[in-house]
C-alpha cells in the first residue's frame, strides 16, 4: 500500500509570545490525507487552521509530533533541506495570490521549475504554457505582470504555479477569499477538475460553501481537528445574563451622551431645528429598542 | 546557471521598478568612483611628467653637491673631469636676486651648457661669456612685460647697483631648476662669468653636473666619486626619480584616502538601498521561499541587486571620472594657477579598472549583510507581513 500524501501524528504547536504567555495553536492533531483526496479544513479564525497549513506546507515546524509527506518524515529537516522538499512536493495557493510582481504570468509559473533545476528554460516555458492553458488562463496575457491581471486571472496563474513541480499535494489557503462570486466559481471548478486528474488538494477556509465541493471535510476548533462538525460554540452562549444587562446600561448611557451633544449643537445654532428634531427622534427610537 | 540568470533578471527588474532610488544610489557610487578615477588620472599625469622631465634634463648625468650644501671650489670640476668615464663636468652657480623688482633665481652655467638646462624657444643663446646677456622663461618674461632684446635690471645682495642684462632669448617654462628650486619662481639664466660677478661666487660652484660617456659606466663613476670625495653628495637620475616618486606616493595615499571615504559613503548608500528593497519585498521573499527558493537563492537575488548597482555606479563613475580628469588636466590645471601646470592626459585601463573593481567590491560587501538577513527570514513570518 502506498504511503499517504500527508500524515500528521500527534502534532502540537505552541507559540511563546513573550514571557509567560503561551498560545497552544495545535493540540495533538493527528491526520491522514490519502493521495488523490480533495479535502477542506474549515474552522473559525484562531482555530489553528493557518498553523496546520504552515506545518503541512513545511513553512513551520511542530513543537512536538511528526509530519510525514509522501512517506518522508520532514520533522527533523533543516531550513535548506525543507526548501528543497517544498519545491518538489508542495504547491501553494494563497488568498492574496502572492505572485511575484516583477515577473510576467508565464515567468511566475516557470520560476519553481527553474528553481528546481530539473527543467531547462525551454522545457519550463513549454510546461508553464500548458499549465496556464489547463487552468484556462487567457493566452494573450502571458506577458502581463500581476498588476495588469484581474484577481481571478492572478489566482489561475497561482494554481498553475502550484502545479509546476508535480507536488504531492496542493495547499490552498482561502483560495476564493479575495475573489468575486463568478471568479470564485471558476477557481473552484478548476480545482475540482484538477482533483479529477489525480491531484491531491487541501483547502483551508472558513467559507462553508467551499466545503460542498470537496470529498472530505475536516473541522478545526481550538487547536483540535474533528471529522464531524463540532457542536456550534454558539449553542453554549446564553441569550441573556448579567453581562448583557450591563451592556444595555452602557448603550443607554451612550445614547444619553448623543442626546446631550445634539441639544448643545441646537442651542449654539450649529444645526437647524429640523435636523435637531430628526436626530432626537432617531435617538429616542434606539432607546426604546434597547429598553424592550 | 539558467536559474541564476533568471534570478538576476528578477533583481534587475526590481531595480528597474524603482528608478529614482536606483538612480540615486548609482549616482552615489559613481561620485566616489569618479573622484578616484579623476584624481588617479591627475596623479598618473604627474608621474609621467616628472619622469620625462627628469629624464630629458638629467639623462645619463650625475649631480654633485657638497653634503653641507656650501659652494665648492671650481677646482673640483677639474678633479672630477679626470675620473675615468666622465665626459664632461659642468659647474653651476645658483643664487637668488631681483629682476625688475620681482624675485628670481639666477642660474649660471658655461654658455655652451645653457641649452641643456633651459630649452630656447625664441631668440638666441648668450653670445659670449662676458656679454651682459641673459635668457628668461617665456612665462616669467611675459609676466614682467619683457620682450626679446629688451634690457632688464638684475639686483643681488652683492651687486646693489645692479647689472643691466639684455634678454636675448626665451626659454621653455619648467626645466630642472623649476623642479629643483621652487617651482613657479622666475629663472634668469646667465653665463658662468656673469653669475660669478652677480652672486659673488668667483671660483666657486654650487653644484657640478657630470656627463658620462655612456650609461654603463654610470655606476662605476658614481662609486668612484663617492669613494674619492666622501664629503660630496652624488645623485643620479634614479635618485632624483626616487625622491619624486616618494612625494608622488604620498600624494597618491592622500588621493586614495579621500576616495576611500567617498566609496564608504557610497557603500552605506547601497546598504540603505538594499535594506529598503528587502523591507519592501519581505512578503515576496516569503513567497519565493514557499515555492522552494533556498536561502542561498534568496541571498543571491539581493547580492545581485547590490552588484548591479555597483557595476552601473562603477561604469558611470569611470566615465565621469575620465571626463573630469580630462577637464582637470587639459583645462583647469594649465589655467587656474599663476603658473602653468602642463600634464599629459593619459587614459589608462588601470584607474578605470580599479574604480570599477572598488565599486563592485564595496557594493558587494555592503549588500552582503542585508542580503544575509533576507535569506534567513522565515517564510511564515514573511508571508504574514503586510
Amino acid at each position: 500500500m502506498s504511503s499517504p500524501a500527508l500524515e500528521c501524528r500527534d502534532v502540537s504547536k505552541t507559540y511563546v509570545m513573550g514571557r509567560d504567555i503561551e498560545v497552544k495553536a495545535l493540540k495533538n492533531v493527528s491526520l491522514r490525507i490519502e493521495k488523490g483526496d480533495f479535502v477542506s479544513i474549515i474552522g473559525p479564525s484562531g482555530s489553528g487552521k493557518s498553523t496546520l497549513l504552515h506545518i503541512a506546507g513545511t513553512l513551520d515546524k511542530p513543537t512536538s509530533g511528526k509530519v510525514l509527506i509522501d512517506g518522508v518524515d520532514v520533522t527533523g529537516l533543516s531550513e535548506s533541506q525543507l526548501s528543497v522538499f517544498r519545491k518538489n512536493k508542495i504547491g501553494f495557493i494563497f488568498q492574496f495570490f502572492n505572485l511575484l510582481t516583477n515577473l510576467s504570468a508565464l515567468e511566475n509559473v516557470m520560476l519553481p521549475m527553474l528553481l528546481s533545476k530539473r527543467y531547462t528554460a525551454k522545457e519550463a516555458r513549454l510546461k508553464a504554457l500548458y499549465l496556464l492553458r489547463l487552468v484556462g488562463f487567457q493566452e494573450d496575457r502571458l506577458k502581463n505582470t500581476p498588476n495588469r491581471l484581474s484577481g481571478g486571472q492572478q489566482q489561475k496563474v497561482a494554481i498553475a504555479r502550484a502545479l509546476a513541480n508535480n507536488p504531492a499535494y496542493i495547499l490552498a489557503d482561502e483560495p476564493t477569499g479575495n475573489l468575486d462570486v463568478s471568479s470564485s466559481a471558476e477557481i473552484v471548478t478548476i480545482l475540482r477538475l484538477l482533483n479529477g486528474f489525480g491531484n491531491t488538494i487541501i483547502i483551508v477556509t472558513h467559507n462553508v460553501e467551499l466545503t460542498k465541493v470537496t470529498n472530505r471535510v475536516l473541522f478545526m476548533n481550538d487547536g483540535h481537528i474533528y471529522e464531524e462538525a463540532p457542536r456550534s460554540f454558539l449553542d453554549s452562549v446564553p441569550m441573556e445574563d448579567e453581562s448583557t444587562m450591563l451592556k444595555k446600561k452602557i448603550q443607554l448611557d451612550l445614547l444619553k451622551l448623543e442626546k446631550e451633544n445634539v441639544e448643545r449643537l441646537f442651542k449654539s445654532r450649529a444645526i437647524s431645528g429640523e435636523t435637531y428634531e430628526k436626530a432626537l427622534k432617531s435617538i429616542e427610537e434606539k432607546e426604546a429598542r434597547v429598553k424592550q | 546557471m539558467i536559474t541564476l540568470l533568471y534570478l538576476a533578471r528578477y533583481a534587475l527588474r526590481d531595480l528597474a521598478g524603482k528608478k529614482i532610488r536606483t538612480g540615486l544610489t548609482v549616482l552615489g557610487i559613481s561620485i566616489g568612483v569618479a573622484s578616484l578615477v579623476s584624481l588617479f588620472i591627475v596623479s598618473l599625469g604627474m608621474r609621467v611628467r616628472v619622469e620625462s622631465e627628469v629624464n630629458t634634463l638629467l639623462g645619463s648625468s650625475i649631480i654633485v653637491r657638497t653634503k653641507n650644501s656650501e659652494p665648492m671650489s671650481i677646482y673640483v670640476v677639474h678633479l672630477l673631469s679626470r675620473i675615468p668615464g666622465v665626459e664632461r663636468a659642468v659647474p653651476v652657480i645658483i643664487g637668488s636676486g631681483r629682476v625688475e623688482s620681482s624675485n628670481a633665481f639666477i642660474l649660471a652655467t658655461p654658455i655652451e651648457e645653457i641649452q641643456a638646462f633651459q630649452k630656447i624657444l625664441s631668440g638666441s643663446s648668450i653670445s659670449s661669456p662676458n656679454a651682459p646677456e641673459c635668457i628668461m622663461p617665456e612665462e616669467s618674461a611675459r609676466r614682467m612685460g619683457v620682450s626679446v632684446n629688451s634690457t632688464v635690471r638684475v639686483i643681488t645682495s652683492y651687486v646693489q647697483e645692479g647689472a643691466s642684462l639684455k634678454v636675448v632669448g626665451f626659454s621653455e617654462v619648467g626645466g630642472l631648476f623649476q623642479a629643483a628650486l621652487a617651482g613657479p619662481a622666475s629663472v634668469v639664466a646667465v653665463s658662468l662669468e656673469q653669475g660669478e660677478k652677480l652672486l659673488n661666487k668667483r671660483g666657486l660652484a654650487d653644484m657640478i653636473l657630470i656627463r658620462v660617456y655612456n650609461s654603463s659606466v654610470m655606476s662605476s663613476v658614481v662609486n668612484a666619486i663617492r669613494a674619492t670625495y666622501p664629503n660630496l653628495s652624488v645623485s643620479t637620475e634614479e635618485d632624483v626619480l626616487n625622491q619624486a616618486q616618494s612625494i608622488l606616493n604620498t600624494i597618491d595615499a592622500v588621493i586614495f584616502t579621500i576616495s576611500a571615504i567617498s566609496i564608504v559613503v557610497a557603500g552605506v548608500g547601497t546598504m540603505n538601498s538594499i535594506t529598503m528593497s528587502i523591507r519592501e519585498k519581505i512578503r515576496e521573499i516569503g513567497v519565493l521561499k514557499s515555492i522552494g527558493a533556498s536561502p542561498l537563492q534568496v541571498l543571491y537575488i539581493f547580492l545581485a541587486e547590490g552588484l548591479i548597482l555597483g557595476v552601473l555606479g562603477g561604469l558611470l563613475g569611470a566615465a565621469l571620472g575620465t571626463g573630469l580628469g580630462y577637464v582637470t588636466v587639459v583645462h583647469v590645471l594649465p589655467n587656474m594657477f599663476r603658473f602653468q601646470i602642463n600634464l599629459p592626459f593619459i587614459v589608462s585601463y588601470e584607474p578605470v579598472l580599479n574604480g570599477l573593481l572598488i565599486a563592485v567590491t564595496a557594493s558587494f560587501l555592503s549588500s552582503l549583510l542585508p542580503s544575509l538577513n533576507a535569506s534567513k527570514i522565515r517564510p511564515v513570518e514573511a508571508l504574514r507581513y503586510e
